[in-house]
């Protein structure tokens, strides 16, 4: 539920007339509020109940717990129908045919956004809050549409009037009301997607080949309409057009004699109305990387109030040490008797840097952007491979007939996934600048390892030795999930030089040994060169 | 019921092929009422009941009742919503699979509807009752009982001749999966036996339902 729901895993439903998807809305309504509830009797019993055998079949983590053995991220059939549902209602020609590429821009728009925050991750060893690190920018969600290599350019007034769909967009962004029908799909996205879809009408455009600016910003202003599904990553609800207001009280401690994580919610103050003069707040939890329902946890409802309390303790069992790679999301959430749940504010916090001997209760403000971090570990593993390069005509006969670049992917070992376990990874590829689906070649699916054999080879031809030179073979491990997937890390291999045919991109950043790969696979043509090279989570994104 | 009043909520999920009675079956188990008429169920539906379920000693004596909320998903029959139907199986910790006694190819069918779920479920062993539905018209039956039953044990499954018109059995096939989940339940967490103030193992379990109900195990007419 709180991962993306892939889009290439959503159901068919198009058969379904108007007055039947209206009747199954109605049921899928009525479940939500089913499921609220629960949550808030269940976030009370995980407060006051201390055996964990008695816990875990009163919470029905027992039920969970079998289940995403088989089904990892632990969607809800109703939240799978739903986004279904609702990805019918978009416009033609939208269908996106770039997907796996599209998801991977999703990711990547996400990242300038929290690199603007770098002095976030430095821990200063005070308390800090967390609004000094974070959204620092006016209109942080404009900012996340810029794809351009130096991320805190403001979208460029080039780049609104070439693209048609800017302007809208821009307007639809600023204006804290819901997205009219009119307006692009991505109007509707905002509003009625969950679960990380992709809004794909924007997307229509980069079949045009012409402009690679223009679809490139198309694929940031999908992105940053998917703001709102992307917001949806932590929950399976929209986030809706509310404003964010007040501020949040609450305490952290670590009882280490429980091993547990405690979160005292005490209460929050000066909430905007999110509906109807009123909201009815409660507070999520999530301790990311991990956005799993693992990793939920949720306060009950407060009905009608703009200064909630809640007192009410969320908890987690862990390790003191699994504490340091965690950052604490803690979001207010108005509870809508329709299930679609409105944002109303979060707050984030680096656990690593927090003060463990500060256990009072201390304000924060709430704000108003969500956003996906960088991985907290640097590297998640590492990727043994082989590259080599057979150039034009050396291998008699005139062949190839153009230069081949073939890379062998072998093996990956030591995955960290994103939860603690085992994990089904693949490996992709694409040779940038070219990052066009034909560009992308995946191994298959290795379930159930951390330590994958791949032993996949691909090839890619037309290239010249000066080519290689100014391209990128990008790899990528995933972890599998029925219906999604997560970036582990990623290696780069080129020559670093910031520049490709004389523009400046982004994936050109390979690291010292990435760099030294690639140059002897251009100093040794039809020579394999091997390297075991780390999976870096800080693959500059690309545009 | 609208409250988060109760220790547990379980949640089933009926299925089977078009025009068996699952609606009509769940109607039975929570309103107590039958409608003759056949209005096929749009995709999805459910209905919720609050029961108390409690089980008892080897001696007798009860163990304290356990306030559960069902919810209980109808799945519509129709191929047509095959696979959005199919996408709730996950969510369901036990499984009413019903088939209608006076229609053979529905029967045939069960087979089919047991590999689903194995597909599909939470697990590849949930757990599932057999139901063979309008026991109360005996004139039109296509299906033996014992046929029924032979494929029942076969499955090692539970089996029960129920009638949505007139009630008999309908609250023994709920009741029965309900003890199923309550005693996997503690299987899952704990493999030697319960911690006090939950479910007891030994002996049979009886629950009782907050409702009247009026009919156990009567026969049709």
């Amino acid at each position: 539920m709180a991962q993306d729901i892939d889009t290439d895993a959503l159901l068919d439903l198009s058969f379904l007339t108007e007055e039947e998807q209206e009747a199954i809305v109605e049921v899928l309504s009525r479940d939500s509020r089913l499921r609220v509830l629960e949550e808030g009797r269940i976030s009370k019993l995980r407060e006051s109940v201390s055996d964990p055998n008695q816990l875990k079949t009163l919470t029905g983590d027992w039920f969970c717990d079998v289940r995403s053995k088989r089904h990892r991220h632990n969607h809800f059939g109703s939240d799978l129908v739903r986004a279904s549902i609702r990805r019918k209602k978009k416009p033609k020609g939208e269908r996106d045919p770039k997907r796996s590429a599209s998801t991977g821009d999703l990711e990547v728009i996400s990242e300038p956004a929290s690199e603007e925050e770098g002095t976030f991750e430095v821990p200063d060893g005070e308390d800090r809050l967390p609004q000094e690190a974070a959204h620092q920018l006016p209109l942080p969600i404009e900012t996340q549409e810029n794809t351009s290599q130096s991320s805190k350019q403001e979208p460029e007034g080039k780049a609104e009037s070439t693209n048609p769909f800017y302007p809208l967009n821009a307007e639809e962004e600023e204006a804290a009301i819901d997205p009219s029908p009119d307006s692009l799909v991505t109007g509707q996205s905002n509003g009625a997607f969950q679960n990380g879809q992709e809004a794909s009408a924007p997307k229509s455009n980069s079949a045009d080949p012409v402009n690679k600016l223009m679809s490139s910003s198309v694929s940031s202003l999908s992105s940053s309409t998917l703001s709102g599904s992307m917001m949806s990553l932590y929950s399976d609800s929209d986030v809706g057009n509310v404003e964010v207001r007040g501020c949040i009280q609450f305490a952290l401690q670590y009882e280490a004699k429980k091993k547990e994580l405690q979160i005292r919610v005490v209460q929050c103050r000066d909430l905007a109305e999110a509906k109807k003069q009123r909201s009815d707040p409660y507070v999520k939890s999530y301790l990311l990387p991990d956005k799993s329902n693992h990793s939920k946890r949720k306060t009950a409802v407060k009905k009608r109030s703009l200064d909630p309390i809640f007192n009410e303790t969320l908890k987690y069992k862990m390790e003191q040490a699994e504490l340091q790679g965690r950052i604490l999301n803690l979001s207010v959430w108005h509870h809508d008797a329709l299930g679609r749940n409105l944002f109303m504010g979060e707050v984030e916090l680096e656990l690593s840097s927090w003060d463990w001997s500060n256990t009072g209760p201390a304000w924060f403000n709430l704000q108003p952007r969500m956003r996906v971090l960088p991985d907290v570990l640097g590297s998640r593993g590492k990727l043994l491979f082989a590259v080599k390069f057979i150039p034009a005509g050396t291998e008699g006969a005139g062949l190839p007939p153009t230069g081949e670049l073939h890379i062998w992917v072998k093996a990956a070992q030591s995955l960290m996934p994103i939860r603690s376990g085992t994990v089904d990874s693949f490996a992709q590829c694409y040779v940038l600048p070219d990052d066009s689906k034909t560009s992308c070649q995946k191994t298959r699916v290795v379930k159930r390892s951390l330590s994958p054999v791949f032993n996949h080879t691909m090839v890619y031809d037309g290239f010249q030795a000066k080519d290689l030179s100014e391209a990128c073979a990008e790899f990528t491990v995933w972890e599998h999930e029925t219906f999604s997937k997560q970036q582990l890390g990623g290696i780069r291999l080129s020559l670093g030089t910031g520049s490709s045919y004389g523009l400046p991109v982004a994936w050109m950043d390979s690291t010292e040994e990435e760099r030294q790969v690639w140059e002897n696979l251009l100093a040794e043509p039809r020579q394999w060169v091997e390297a075991l090279l780390p999976l870096r989570t800080n693959l500059t994104p690309r545009t | 019921m609208s409250d988060g009043d109760y220790d547990y909520l379980i949640k089933f999920l009926a299925l089977g092929d078009s025009g068996v009675g699952k609606t009509s079956i769940l109607y039975q188990y929570t309103d107590g009422k039958f409608n003759s008429r056949f209005i096929t169920t749009v995709g999805i539906d459910f209905r919720e009941k609050r029961v108390v379920y409690r089980s008892n000693g080897p001696d007798g004596i009860s163990g304290r009742g356990q306030r559960i909320h069902l919810q209980l998903w109808d799945t519509a029959g129709q191929e047509r919503f095959r696979s959005l139907t199919t996408a709730f199986f996950r969510d369901a910790m036990g499984f009413l699979l019903l088939f209608d006694l006076t229609n053979e190819q529905s029967f045939l069918n069960v087979r089919n509807w047991i590999s689903q779920l194995q597909m599909h479920a939470y697990c590849e062993n949930p757990d599932i009752v057999l139901c063979g539905n309008k026991n109360d018209m005996e004139d039109q039956r296509m299906v033996k009982e014992e046929e029924a039953k032979e494929l029942a044990e076969k499955y090692g499954i539970p089996y029960f001749e129920t009638s949505a018109a007139n009630g008999t059995n309908v609250s023994k096939a709920v009741e029965t999966l309900l003890d199923l989940i309550m005693k996997r339940m503690e299987r899952c967490v704990d493999k030697s036996w319960i911690p006090e103030g939950v479910v007891r193992s030994n002996g049979h379990s009886s629950t009782e339902q907050l409702h009247e109900e009026k009919d156990k195990g009567k026969c049709g007419c």
